[in-house]
């Protein structure tokens, strides 16, 4: 089975859309914002954009379908919900994508000091994430045609041990420093990773 | 000990190019680890080595760039000691071999790539484990004849300093280190080349550089940083550019005859070494020898620039002076002394951010009480400051352990403060310095006290210069602090230190620094005092000045100098100071109550609003008829939905804000804390922003919070909990791969703590689930955790 070639990537600040349903969302704020929470807001946006250093690194691989198993290039994978979501398909692309270091520095500080605008930027970071997966996924989409909705371990009953051999596969540490913890959790905190399948017939 | 370095000097030096390139086309799969071949497939290897060295090598690494116990476990599939036996055995037969065929004396390197975990507090890697990994391969690269360690591809500098100072600790190996810088020219977790080079050096690099990332195409920025800064030699070691598939097959967009062309012109500019790292090959080697063959190398310059720096971001002292914050200090300050008893530093991180906020350029660090263990302390204080500022931190502290200690875990190189002219503090500090690197403020004091006559103080600060050689530290890394003497006790004392400043600039050449605020002790109107002596001293030449940022005054006479001396080109800083001001005073503008500003979340209007109540009001009644029904309507309309997290966080800031202020007006032991709560998010978690919201909220309710952070093993919750006798213990975990931790955790408090109770919270529990791991307690949100402590608390 075949595999492409490591491509990794990065986008500038101004590139991505931070969607502010997402970001009200992830700090359980209500669908619109008051005075006082809206200028904190607005202030949070221009610190995180300041530090956003969004990187990441794709790369594509063949896959077979034999529900429960899916087999990629670089390993092969027990996953029933994972089969369906990549049902009909004989490629996909993995990546891992990271707001930055700099971002978990910023969170650090406001965490001391101030927790209000530590939970906004959290938030704001979180969709900022989302904002270049999102990205990230219209590209694939352009390039190959229709996909599906991209997938990530722990999603489903995707074991989030798969984390690990995404990553080496990627060689996300080296490429754009997502790394993994011993207890599977990404660093930098605000990185995410993913599987997207492309649909065959559109190829 | 080989060290091509000092004997090949009449051209660059060529390493060699990718190893993994070579192996994929020789079969390695995706997810195989290379290092695995040594054993499994050594003719590969030896095959990859002799190409090198055929197409010109003087240097070639062996095949050990992952070999670490993290990646090879004791009991895995492949021993760790056998592949690097195999991989460096290997090499050096292959060198041997050239060399008894051609005469060349080829070497071999010790190849040591990252662990592949983040250190902390950005990861879950503790720095001291870290170490152990790396000095682990370092030895075992010595013992099976390795000539010199490659320290490459590490794109985080605080996982930088944990190889290199391994390898210098536990070989005596010749060390070089290269990283990888992105197209913004910084490593992945912040570092430019300046701060990479500092670190670096300051450990003791015999070579140092930029590998893999890009390009030569894209590292022009990056390589001609480093060879502006560095003393030491610069290794240069790119990808032959970025992958393409043509015609179904991986190239790289750089051609070696590019490749090649790129490299000699930074040989010419000064690069000493140069190779290849992914998707270079022989052949890209081969034509690089031939292009720098006939180019006389560079001699590197030693640079006389001093700078400190943070793990992320550096500071050169001079032409604009340096404000090094003086306010993390307990000396005469109640709540730093009460934080650094109690252990809980929320209000030294408080006042480190104010400092940084303030323009302060560097922190000084300073935990010196003489009932604590301050050796402890300090680099528990070292480690929480770096996660949260990134200005560079001055150590201050008199006790050589507790010095050790604080420049061992610091992630950048400091500002080491202080030795003097005794030969027992020299003796004790400036081998710590030469280790860890840094920068020495040295005070003009020795046995016989701090002499009058300024000629005295230089004849001490000559000592301490000429003593620093002997250990390799330059001028360069010197600050002479001829010290303040306080005016009121002697009307000559700031003038003899006036002039000391001068004659230790003109005759020593050392930057000079002072602790400015002792001169006015005694006196009224400090402030304006100090300030003054400041201008004073900054027109005398002054480099840097221990002083409060806090100060509007004091920092304006920082600003003013810089603008009126052309150190602060176009006023920027100047301008930032004034605006800064301004938008102090324009929160001043609206009419609204104390309640009001804390329901509304106003931080400073509610402090400001307290400051004034405070004036016809008691302390107590503002707490009881103010504060606490504000909070008490948020926390209402919070649980009734009508308003959310941020806001009630807002308005909790707003209180803690006000409540700062009561304090300053209260007697000692009113206001009694209502209990205290143990806070951790579980070990292996590294995801605190719930936990410090609960945090917020139990302190605003009166509650004591002792919060220990994140990724806390069992038994420092345990220790936590009896120690300060606290009825309950909260714990957060954000994923079920951490609820087994927690689990544990729980466990030992209530079989070693009976009657304490646990109160759990996170993304994936649940009230059953939290049942099932034994808690006493779930808790949806922090509202509902203040509550629960009222109820134990039977407040």
């Amino acid at each position: 089975m075949k595999a492409g070639v490591l491509e990794p990537f990065s986008y500038g600040a101004d590139e991505i859309k931070i969607s502010p349903r997402e970001y009200l969302r992830y700090m359980g704020a209500g669908a619109e914002s008051d005075g006082a929470l809206t200028a904190l807001i607005d202030d949070c946006l221009k610190e995180v954009k300041d530090a956003l250093r969004i990187r990441g690194v794709m790369r594509t691989s063949e896959v077979a379908i034999d529900a429960p198993t899916v087999r990629f290039s670089f390993c092969g994978i027990e996953s029933r919900s994972l089969s369906k979501n990549l049902s009909g398909c004989s490629s996909s692309v993995l990546f891992a994508i990271t707001a930055g270091a700099g971002i978990d520095r910023l969170i650090s500080k406001y965490s001391a000091v101030s927790p209000s605008r530590a939970l906004v930027i959290d938030a704001i970071a979180s969709a900022a994430v989302e904002g270049a997966a999102n990205k990230l996924n219209a590209a694939v989409k352009e390039r190959y045609g229709k996909t599906k909705p991209r997938f990530s371990p722990g999603f489903g009953d995707l074991p989030l041990d798969f984390q690990r051999d995404l990553l080496s596969f990627t060689d996300a540490g080296r490429r754009a420093g997502v790394l993994l913890t011993a207890t599977m959790m990404l660093t930098p905190m605000k990185s995410t990773t993913a599987i997207i399948g492309i649909c065959e017939e559109q190829k | 000990m080989r060290n091509p370095f000092s004997e090949i000097k009449d051209r660059a030096i060529i390493l060699d190019g990718a190893t993994g390139t070579l192996l994929q086309a020789a079969g390695l799969l995706p997810g195989e680890l290379p290092e695995t071949w040594a054993l499994t497939h050594p003719d590969a290897i030896r095959e990859v080595h002799r190409s090198y060295l055929e197409a010109g090598s003087d240097l070639i690494a062996a095949d050990t760039f992952g070999a670490n116990r993290l990646k090879f476990p004791e009991g895995g599939e492949f021993p760790l000691d056998g592949i690097v036996r195999a991989a460096v055995t290997l090499a050096r037969e292959e060198a041997d071999a050239f060399s008894a065929k051609t005469g060349k004396k080829p070497y071999v390197a010790l190849d040591m790539g990252p662990t592949g975990r983040l250190l902390k507090p950005l990861g879950d890697l503790d720095f001291e484990e870290a170490v152990s990994v790396f000095s682990e391969v370092a030895k075992l690269g010595e013992k099976y004849g390795a000539d010199c360690i490659l320290i490459e591809t590490v794109n985080d500098s605080y996982e930088l300093k944990a190889a290199v100072l391994a390898a210098k600790e536990s070989t005596s190996l010749p060390v070089f280190a290269t990283c990888v810088f992105d197209e913004t020219g910084r490593l992945l977790t912040g570092a430019d080349p300046l701060t990479a080079v500092s670190i670096l050096e300051g450990l003791g690099v015999d070579a140092l550089g930029v590998n893999c990332g890009f390009g030569p195409d894209k590292l022009g920025g990056v390589v001609d940083d480093l060879l502006k800064y560095a003393s030491v030699p610069v290794i240069v070691k790119p990808n032959a550019g970025l992958p393409v598939v043509k015609d179904g097959k991986t190239e790289y967009d750089v051609p070696a005859d590019t490749f090649a062309g790129l490299l000699s012109d930074m040989v010419k500019k000064g690069a000493r070494a140069v190779g290849g790292c992914c998707g270079t090959t022989p052949e890209y080697i081969c034509k690089l020898a031939e292009a720098v063959a006939g180019i006389k190398p560079v001699k590197p310059e030693k640079k006389e620039y001093a700078a400190v720096c943070s793990g992320v971001r550096s500071f050169i002292i001079g032409p604009r002076p340096a404000v090094i914050g003086e306010r993390i200090n307990p000396t005469g300050k109640k709540k730093i002394k009460e934080a650094l008893r109690a252990e809980n530093y929320g209000e030294i991180f408080d006042e480190a951010v104010r400092q940084e906020e303030r323009g302060a350029d560097i922190l000084d660090v300073n935990a010196g009480l003489p009932e604590i263990d301050e050796p402890a302390v300090l680099e528990t204080l070292v480690k929480g400051l770096q996660g949260i500022t990134s200005l560079p931190l001055c150590i201050d502290t008199s006790d050589p352990a507790a010095m050790e200690r604080a420049l061992r875990v610091y992630s950048g190189k400091a500002l080491i403060n202080s030795v003097n002219g005794k030969d027992e503090v020299l003796d004790a500090v400036l081998p710590l310095a030469a280790k860890y690197g840094g920068v020495v403020i040295g005070l003009t004091l020795d046995e016989d006290g701090i002499p009058d006559e300024p000629e005295n103080r230089l004849k001490i600060a000559e000592k301490i210069v000429s003593r620093a050689a002997e250990y390799g530290i330059g001028k360069r890394d010197i600050v002479i602090d001829p010290l303040v003497l306080t005016v009121s006790a002697d009307p000559l004392a700031a003038k003899r230190t006036l002039d000391s400043v001068s004659l230790i600039k003109k005759e020593l050449g050392v930057a000079v620094s002072l602790g400015v605020s002792n001169v006015s002790f005694g006196l009224p109107g400090r402030d304006r005092l100090n300030s003054v002596f400041l201008a004073e001293a900054l027109s005398r030449g002054l480099d840097a000045a221990i002083a409060n940022p806090l100060s509007d005054m004091m920092m304006g006479v920082f600003a003013s100098h810089a603008a009126l001396t052309g150190a602060d080109p176009g006023f920027a800083r100047y301008i930032a100071a004034e605006d800064g001001k301004e938008e102090k005073s324009a929160v001043r503008t609206g009419d609204i109550t104390l309640s009001a500003a804390i329901e509304t979340g106003l931080s400073s209007r509610a402090a400001e609003l307290t400051a004034a109540l405070l004036e016809t009001v008691p302390p107590l009644e503002v707490i009881e008829g103010y504060i606490i029904p504000a909070l008490d309507r948020v926390g209402k309309a919070f649980e009734e939905k009508k308003l959310y997290l941020p806001q009630l966080l807002m308005s909790a800031e707003a209180a803690g804000a006000s409540f700062d202020e009561v304090k300053k007006k209260m007697p000692r032991g009113a206001g009694a804390s209502k209990g205290g709560i143990v806070l951790a998010t579980v070990k292996g978690d590294i995801h605190d922003i719930g936990k410090n919201i609960v945090r917020t909220l139990l302190e605003n309710f009166g509650f004591t919070v002792f919060d220990l952070g994140r990724d806390v093993p069992p038994e420092r919750v345990l220790e936590a909990a009896l120690r300060h006798g606290v009825a309950i213990v909260g714990l957060s975990a954000l994923m079920t791969t951490t609820v087994p931790a927690m689990e544990e955790t729980i466990k030992l408090v209530h079989e070693k703590a009976p009657g304490v109770k646990v109160v759990v919270g996170g993304a994936v529990l649940t009230a059953e689930y939290a049942d099932a791991i034994g808690a006493d307690k779930y808790c949806k949100d922090a509202m509902e955790t203040v509550g629960y402590a009222k109820e134990i608390y039977g407040k």
